[in-house]
This record gives C-alpha cells, sequence and structure tokens, in this order.
C-alpha cells in the first residue's frame, strides 16, 4: 500500500477507543459502586436499627427485671413476708457479733462461758 | 440540501432550546425554590422523635430504693402513614382493643391526619409487643412506640408524705419529688430522623440528636429501718387511740439529719392521685398548733441562758393559782416555792409565766425567736410552714403569760424537733436536712448536704442545767418514757386544741405530745411524738399516758437498731424502782 493510499484510508483508531472505553467504565464503575456502597450504608442502618431496638428490648426487660428485684427484695415486701412466716429471721448470738469501735463484748463473754449471752431485748 | 441544512438546524435549535428550558426550570428549583420545596419534603418525611430522660431514683440513707421507674411505652400514631379508610378503621379497631381505648375516640383522633398523636401513656411491655404484633401480623402501619418511664414506689405507704409523688406530666407534687424535681427530673432528648413510605425509620438520614440526660439519685437521710420502727408505732398506736393525726420525728440532733418521718393517716404513694388532698399533707411540716408543756424547754433555757435565775433559783408558784391581768393561771399540781429545775419537772404553768415575767416580752420573744420558732426550719421539703409567733406577742396582754407554756403560740412539729436537738447538742440549733447527697446516673457525687449550723441559741452549760430536769421529768413525772437501759430526757406536753373559729378551746380535745432524746448522756436521736385528738375521756389523754409510752417503744426499738448498748446497772436500778413501785 502506497504512503498516499494510507493517508486517506479511514483507520480504526483504537487507543482512543480504549480510551474512551475506560473512561466511560470507570465512570459507569463509580456510579454502580456509589449504588452499591449507598446500599450498603442502608443495609448497615437497617442493621443498626435492628441491633439498637434489641439492645432497647434487653435494656427494658432488664429494668423490668430489676425493678421486680427491688419491689420483691423491698422492705414493705420483706416485713410482709416475715409476718406471714414465709422467711424468718434468726436472732444472731451477740458472741459472733464483732464490734469494731472496740466496745466488743466476746472477751468478757468467752471468759464468762457458762453465763448465757446477753440479749438486749425488753424483759 | 439547503433545505435539509435548514432541517436540521431548525431541529437542532429546537432541541437546544428544549433542553434549555427544562435546564432553566431545574435551576431555578435547585436556587430560587430550593427552600420552599426542601422545608415540604423536610415536612413530608423528617420526624422529631423525642428521647425521654429517665427520672432519678429515691434511695434512703442506706441505699435502699425508695422510688424508681419500670420501663413502659407511649403509643402514638402518624395518621400520615395509614394510606386508606379501610386501614384507618383496621388500625383503630386494633389499637383500641390491645390499649382498652374508646374505638370511636381512637378512629376520631386519627381521621384528623395528624403526624403525632398520643393514643396512650405508660403501656406496659407486653401490650405494647402484643400491638406490634399484630399490626405488623396485618401490615398495618402508623402505631409507633416512644421509650418511657413509669414511676414506682416499691414500699407503698412506707414514707409517703417526705417521697410525694408525681403529676402525670411526671413532674414533683409533693416531698423530695417536688423539692428535688430539678435533680430528678433530667432533660429529655430528641432525634431528627427520616421514615421511609412504610414508616420505618432510615438510619442513614438520622439528623440533629440531643441524647436525654438521665436525672439525678437523691439519697435522703432517712434510714428505711428506723423509719419502718416509727411507722409500726404510729399505725399502732392510732389503731388503739384513733386519733385525728399523728405524727412521730426522729432526728440526728448533732448534724439535723432527718432519720425517720411520718404522719397518720398515710397512703400509698403509688396510688397517691386517687387520695384526698388532706391525707397526703405531711403534718410534721404543714401542720401548726399549741405544742402545750413542752414549749416550756424555751422559757427555761433563756432564763438560765440570761443568768436571770439559776438552777436552784425558787419561784414563788402562788399555790397553784396566779391572777395576772385579771386573768387566772393554774397549775395541773398545786406547788409552793419551785426551782427551776422543779418546774420543768412538775411542768409548772405559774413558774414558766413568772420567769417569762422575768426576762420581759422582748427578750422572750427574742429567745423563742432564736430556738427557729415562727420560720421554717429550711428542710428540702416543700411547703413548710413557718408557724406563729407573734411579735412581741401583739396585743394579747395575757401571752406573756401564755406562750411560755405552749398556748399563744403555733409551732409544727419539725420546728419542736429542731429546737430539742440544740438542747441534746449543746446549744446549737440545726436545720433539719432530709436530703444528704446528690448522685449521676453513673454513680458520680454531685453533691453534698453538710449539715448547717443556724446559730447558737443557748450555751452547753445551760443545755446540761435542762438536760438534768428533762431527765428527771422520765424519772418522776412521765415514767412511761423510760427505756430500760437507758438514760432518758424529754418533756411531755399536753394542749387543749383551738377552736376552729379562734375563739378558746375545745372540751376534752387534746393535741398531746412527748419530746426526748436519748441516751440523754451522749444523745444519738431526738424523737418527737405528737398525737391529734386521741379518742380518749379527758382525763385519761395526756401527753405523759399517750405520747410517752409511744417514745418509750420508739426508743427502745430504736436504741437496737443504732445498736446502742444499755447501761446494765442503770436497767437494775430501773427494774428495782419499778418493782418498788408495784409494791406501793
Amino acid at each position: 500500500m502506497t504512503r498516499n493510499r494510507r493517508k486517506h484510508e479511514n483507520s480504526v483508531r483504537v487507543a482512543a477507543v480504549i480510551w474512551w472505553v475506560l473512561v466511560f467504565s470507570g465512570l459507569g464503575g463509580l456510579g454502580l459502586s456509589y449504588v452499591y456502597i449507598k446500599n450498603q450504608t442502608i443495609a448497615c442502618g437497617e442493621e443498626r436499627r435492628k441491633l439498637e431496638r434489641e439492645l432497647r428490648d434487653f435494656s427494658d426487660r432488664s429494668n423490668t427485671l430489676q425493678q421486680q428485684i427491688t419491689a420483691e427484695s423491698s422492705r414493705l415486701t420483706l416485713d410482709r413476708k416475715l409476718a406471714s412466716g414465709y422467711i424468718q429471721m434468726i436472732e444472731i448470738d451477740p458472741i459472733r457479733i464483732v464490734r469494731l469501735d472496740g466496745s466488743n463484748p466476746v472477751v468478757a463473754e468467752q471468759n464468762s462461758a457458762h453465763e448465757p449471752p446477753q440479749i438486749y431485748a425488753r424483759q | 440540501m439547503r433545505t435539509a441544512r435548514s432541517k436540521a438546524i431548525f431541529v437542532c435549535v429546537s432541541l437546544v432550546a428544549a433542553f434549555s428550558v427544562c435546564s432553566g426550570r431545574l435551576i431555578h428549583l435547585q436556587y430560587v425554590e430550593h427552600e420552599e420545596f426542601a422545608t415540604l419534603a423536610a415536612e413530608k418525611h423528617i420526624v422529631k422523635i423525642p428521647v425521654f430522660a429517665k427520672r432519678g431514683r429515691i434511695i434512703d440513707a442506706n441505699g435502699e430504693v425508695l422510688a424508681d421507674n419500670i420501663a413502659v411505652k407511649t403509643v402514638y400514631a402518624d395518621a400520615s402513614h395509614i394510606p386508606n379508610p379501610g386501614a384507618l378503621r383496621s388500625v383503630a379497631e386494633i389499637t383500641a382493643r390491645q390499649l382498652q381505648l374508646d374505638q370511636s375516640a381512637v378512629l376520631s383522633k386519627l381521621e384528623t391526619g395528624r403526624r403525632y398523636i398520643v393514643l396512650k401513656k405508660e403501656v406496659d411491655q407486653i401490650t405494647s409487643h402484643n400491638l406490634e404484633a399484630e399490626l405488623g401480623k396485618k401490615k398495618l402501619r402508623g402505631i409507633y412506640f416512644l421509650e418511657d418511664f413509669h414511676r414506682v414506689y416499691p414500699n407503698d405507704d412506707m414514707l409517703a408524705h417526705v417521697i410525694g409523688y408525681l403529676d402525670h406530666e411526671h413532674r414533683g407534687l409533693a416531698g423530695i419529688e417536688k423539692s428535688m424535681d430539678d435533680y430528678l427530673q433530667g432533660y429529655d432528648g430528641y432525634r431528627y430522623t427520616e421514615r421511609d413510605r412504610t414508616g420505618r425509620e432510615i438510619v442513614l438520614y438520622r439528623g440533629q440528636e440531643r441524647p436525654a440526660q438521665n436525672g439525678y439519685t437523691v439519697q435522703t437521710t432517712v434510714q428505711l429501718g428506723l423509719q419502718g420502727i416509727i411507722e409500726r408505732e404510729l399505725t399502732e398506736a392510732c389503731a388503739k387511740y384513733k386519733p385525728r393525726g399523728a405524727t412521730i420525728i426522729l432526728m440526728e440532733p448533732h448534724t439535723g439529719a432527718v432519720m425517720a418521718m411520718a404522719s397518720w393517716p398515710t397512703f400509698d404513694v403509688n396510688n397517691a392521685n386517687n387520695v384526698p388532698p388532706e391525707v397526703t399533707k405531711n403534718h410534721a411540716i404543714l401542720d401548726m398548733y399549741e405544742p402545750g408543756s413542752t414549749f416550756k424547754i424555751v422559757v427555761t433555757s433563756a432564763a438560765l441562758e440570761d443568768k436571770i435565775v439559776n438552777d436552784k433559783t425558787l419561784i414563788y408558784c402562788e399555790g397553784g393559782r396566779f391572777s395576772y391581768n385579771k386573768r387566772v393561771l393554774r397549775d395541773h399540781k398545786p406547788a409552793g416555792n419551785l426551782t427551776v429545775h422543779d418546774i420543768i419537772v412538775k411542768s409548772s404553768n405559774i413558774g414558766s409565766a413568772k420567769l417569762a415575767l422575768q426576762m420581759g416580752e422582748q427578750r422572750f420573744y427574742e429567745y423563742t425567736r432564736a430556738f427557729g420558732f415562727g420560720e421554717p426550719t429550711g428542710i428540702d421539703l416543700p411547703g413548710e410552714i413557718r408557724g406563729r409567733v407573734n411579735a412581741p406577742f401583739g396585743s394579747d396582754k395575757l401571752a406573756i403569760t401564755r406562750v411560755p407554756m405552749g398556748q399563744a403560740v403555733s409551732v409544727t412539729a419539725i420546728q419542736m424537733a429542731s429546737a430539742l436537738s440544740a438542747i441534746a447538742n449543746g446549744g446549737r440549733l440545726m436545720m433539719p436536712q432530709i436530703v444528704s447527697s446528690i448522685y449521676s446516673p453513673d454513680g458520680q457525687s454531685i453533691a453534698r448536704y453538710d449539715p448547717v449550723e443556724v446559730r447558737r441559741v443557748i450555751s452547753p452549760e445551760t443545755t446540761q442545767k435542762i438536760t438534768a430536769a428533762l431527765i428527771d421529768v422520765t424519772r418522776k413525772a412521765a415514767t412511761a418514757a423510760q427505756v430500760p437501759g437507758f438514760l432518758v430526757a424529754g418533756k411531755t406536753g399536753t394542749a387543749q386544741k383551738v377552736r376552729p373559729d379562734g375563739k378558746g378551746y375545745m372540751d376534752d380535745r387534746y393535741i398531746v405530745s412527748f419530746n426526748g432524746f436519748m441516751p440523754a448522756d451522749n444523745p444519738k436521736f431526738v424523737c418527737y411524738v405528737m398525737v391529734d385528738d386521741a379518742k380518749l375521756p379527758g382525763h385519761m389523754n395526756y401527753g405523759a399516758t399517750v405520747a410517752a409510752p409511744i417514745f418509750s417503744k420508739v426508743a427502745e426499738k430504736v436504741a437496737r437498731q443504732l445498736d446502742l448498748r444499755p447501761d446494765p446497772v442503770l436497767m437494775a436500778e430501773q427494774l428495782k424502782h419499778a418493782s418498788k413501785q408495784e409494791r406501793d
């Protein structure tokens, strides 16, 4: 093929085509990535919402149980249980009480081991 | 050829013009009308969701819970999310049934089309779950749930008057709930968010957010163990005497800390809104009355402090009948000469009046005020009244003889306990305290309420002399106030009730009281007992016969609770004395 003929031929400019294909692919890819990431974010948001709700339910349950424990261990309830005989109180032997203020009667009572322990109740 | 070119140019120009118009419109929408449409879109999709703060707890001195919260839901509707009348009716039917509401009322609310309609507050967890599940099953939307809290008081009527209660808006109405409302309340938060067309929140589009700040925990000075003791004794006494009302206060004299405070009748705080207002009244701080002989400690302390007399000075008590300003003053037990000590022990009205006359009106008035009468004590409870002390006893010419014996003066129970605390602690008037500390929700200490000395009223020497006399009161007069193994100091009071019209006194209607502290040589607590109008014949209705025994029972149990150790020698002496009296 002569030089003149080659000059007038419609050649396919491969490099330019590839360039534009790459540019559009890149743009397309970016667009798809944007959509994908947005979907992912929405999915994560949904997941977060569910987890938050789950956490709130746990917190509510914990709160309810805590409140039940408070109610069951309240002085009023314990007094009622004590009155009904459901629970009982056992008097602590004074000899088993250690007072940290130094007024401990244990030594004296141990010395007089045969004497009954002193009980501070109205006779 | 030229025609084809013209056509092409025409098409191009048309296209350019069309696209330019579209572009122009878009630019107009984006820039000129942006605000308007953005607001419209926001109104349609963005919602502000409140995040409720959790109210702080109230605990006693040992950390026992007095007021707590339970998680509940506020159910609200967004009517714009309910697409058609059929769905509207179904939602109304299900919601009304589950929440036990009137269906037509719910329907009419939904028909307003508003976006935030509160249907019911304080819905328990199970009901809200059931409602949500049923709506979900039928694919209905438009009903939403907000986290909220319901106030609960685990001890029902215990300490009811002190704790107080809330209104429907969760604002304190009485007691500590009211006085400490700013600390307990916390701050509600909010969150701006968007919902999709099904009404679900789109987390991605969450906007401005402010978390709720939960309320602080308030710790009281009250010890529930001691509170239980005084309430049991109060209930027992009220069942026996059937009074109009009664009050017991237990106070730590050196700090002014209120260890227990109870009024009768009482009420269940969980149900406070259905109780008559009179019952919810804290009589310890909201009722004033003439105190009777318990007030004699004021005039005797004042006279001793001003050195007008000493405890051995003899005062002539006129044989039990003293005429002053054309009115006759009588003593319960006629006496001749009495020392100041004996004026207290024998509760002489004439002796007290003569001490006040020697002091003069102005000086006695100053001491009365110095002991804290005629002004609120400053306790952290709402609505405390000041009592009444006329300055200096006004136009009533007899007041100088009547006030020393506790007439023509009105006091509150907390003032009486506070005044005796000043005697018990060596002469310092302490401000009564009911709150000891404030804690943040994570347990950090925010504030600590230290004891506050209001003023020094009398010297320790004077208090010793008064204490000696008060000990003799329980040894010789009000023996029912004694506690085995302990030295008790105290004074009885029996005051006739004033007529409602203020003219004179009612027959056979008394307010009886006992104001004492224990152990007298090293006071650990002051206990004030007041019984208003016990249903007893007049000759049996005295401070010594009604209030003193209540004091004794309370004091004995309190001593055990506080691990105070009885003196065996004193106990033996008391037993010996009691058996001797029995023999006689």
